[in-house]
């Protein structure tokens, strides 16, 4: 099945399929180019036996989604998710008690950085376009096919109201990040001095509390 | 009306009817809270920079809460009569869309106008004050097209501007009202002003419905004007000309008033709007039940499975007197004056 969590890249049955990691799926050719797989993973993970029987994607035929927005929004998501797993793993090693490093590396921040704005937009992202084009020619699987619900609105409409959309949300995104960067920056400006000494208590390291 | 009475017997007659009641609670409560509020972020565009402030902190513990009535009844229209929802919100696409728009652009500049910097004040009040105007245009086209049954002729596109127009004239003698009601010296006497001008446009629209309902259809035409039927809906008509008398003398008489320090009756204006809508609305729904979609969708043929409706019905009798109760306690907890604003 297409939706399955590791698509397979082949059209027809076998038995101990790999896994591919990556690759460029060509449906016309019904090939993966430039695969790069794990032997044997897809059988083990869809059928939990290194040599179990994965349907090919004939066995659905008719009843597909396109395959390479799916096969390549799955890798993205999963890539990205190893690699916010990644970034954690560094921090934590930065950051841990007997460090030498005084402060978080500017490696840190910029990962922490791309960690919210690239990882989490586009990670969550890609795993929304894997599920909703996984789940094509249906809407309610199953039950309802796109088809089938879809209204009498004609799609030029509906591309302007899109573009509309998209118009005002990186519009707001922009202010939105505007004005964070001024309500933050407006805090280390104009807070007033907490302790006596007219200065403001050194900031406490994150894994700091006991050293 | 044999067949209402009729479909009173079985729950399967009567529960369509108790849902539509609760919608169009849920409907009218939307149009009367969020049109004030609405009503107050469109004559912003109108105030002096330095009444901003206090308009927008006399809706601040309001607007929101107004426009979950939106969500609800749209929500009960989904669940309830579900064809009725596809036919309505698909023949409204394009002015549901704008006014997403227009209460997203309100929605994010209430908060934006205070931390977005000094520079860029000015430019959140105009997104706050064009979101308003444009939620309530698209609103009132939609009102337009609905009364007509989306026959999407030019007679029905042209009503529906007429239409859209007026029922932001309506929004704005709401807000006006509000804001008499909640504000003092020279930013109360401009709302008297505003009021004025706009309870013109709601008497052009209330007039204009009254009269386009009944061509609409033959059966609205009858149940309008049948003989006995006329002399006993002379009172609804009637009530709303005298509303319409009793505003009218009120935001004559109150500039002076006002001026000699005399806050009697500052309440008139908006209770007396408030009746109107109420009436406009009471008048609609005479003409149009059984219709969800007129001559084309009735209330049953639009309504969901018996079991669903009963779900629906237990859970709004739930939620709604929540709904119902913390708006009635709100008001008095932020009754008086507007006072500066702090957030």
């Amino acid at each position: 099945m297409p939706g399955d969590a590791l698509p397979p890249g082949s059209s027809d049955a076998v038995r101990g399929a790999p896994a591919s990691l990556f690759g460029l799926p060509d449906e016309a050719a019904r090939e993966t180019r430039l695969a790069i797989e794990v032997p044997k993973l897809a059988s083990l993970v869809l059928t939990h036996e290194l040599e179990g029987e994965v349907k090919g994607l004939d066995a659905s035929a008719g009843k597909l989604p396109p395959v390479a927005p799916v096969f390549l929004s799955f890798r993205l998501m999963v890539g990205i998710g190893l690699l916010m797993l990644a970034v954690s793993w560094i921090g934590w090693w930065q950051l841990r008690p007997n460090s030498r490093r005084p402060e978080p590396s500017s490696l840190l921040t910029a990962s922490l950085l791309e960690m919210v704005f690239f990882g989490l937009g586009g990670g969550v992202l890609a795993g929304w376009y894997t599920t909703e084009i996984g789940r094509q020619p249906w809407l309610v699987y199953g039950v309802l096919t796109t088809a089938q619900a879809a209204g009498p609105v004609p799609a030029p409409t509906i591309a302007l109201t899109l573009a509309i959309y998209i118009a005002m949300y990186l519009a707001l995104v922009v202010a939105y990040v505007a004005t964070v960067f001024r309500l933050a920056r407006k805090v280390t400006t104009e807070e007033p001095p907490r302790s006596a000494t007219g200065s403001l208590p050194a900031p406490r390291r994150l894994g700091a509390a006991s050293a | 009306m044999n067949e209402i009475e009729t479909a009173l017997q079985a729950p399967g007659g009567w529960l369509p009817l108790a849902i539509l009641a609760i919608m169009g609670l849920a409907m009218l409560a939307y149009v009367i809270l969020d049109g004030y509020d609405l009503g107050v972020g469109t004559l912003l565009g109108a105030a002096g920079e330095r009444d901003k402030d206090t308009m927008v902190a006399s809706i601040g513990p309001f607007w929101d809460a107004n426009e979950t009535w939106l969500v609800l009844g749209v929500g009960i229209l989904l669940v309830a009569f579900p064809p009725a929802h596809g036919l309505i919100l698909g023949a409204l696409y394009l002015p549901v869309a704008l006014m997403l728009v227009g209460l997203t652009l309100r929605g994010v500049a209430f908060d934006f106008r205070t931390k977005g910097g000094a520079d860029r004040k000015a430019l959140w009040n105009r997104a706050f004050s064009a979101g308003s105007v444009l939620a309530s245009l698209a609103q009132g086209y939609m009102l337009g097209q609905w009364v007509t049954g989306f026959r999407g002729d030019g007679w029905a596109t042209l009503f529906s501007a007429l239409i859209a127009v007026c029922l932001l004239g309506t929004h704005m003698l709401l807000g006006a009202g509000w804001l008499i009601m909640k504000t003092e010296g020279a930013l109360q006497v401009a709302a008297v002003r505003w009021a004025r001008v706009s309870l013109g446009l709601t008497a052009v629209g209330v007039v204009a419905i009254s009269a386009a309902t009944p061509l609409v259809g033959a059966s609205i035409f009858e149940r309008w004007f049948a003989l006995p039927d006329v002399v006993l809906l002379a009172p609804l008509p009637l009530a709303t000309l005298l509303l319409f008398f009793i505003v009218e003398r009120s935001l004559r008489r109150l500039p002076t008033r006002l001026e000699q320090g005399n806050a009697y009756g500052d309440g008139v204006p908006f209770a007396g709007a408030v009746g109107i809508a109420m009436l406009a609305f009471y008048g609609l729904a005479y003409s149009l039940l059984p219709w969800l979609v007129v001559d084309r969708l009735t209330v049953w043929q639009a309504a969901s499975s018996t079991e669903s409706l009963w779900m629906i019905f237990v859970g709004a009798c739930v939620v709604l007197p929540v709904i119902v109760g913390y708006t009635v306690f709100s008001h008095p907890v932020f009754a008086g004056k507007a006072t500066a604003l702090q957030y």
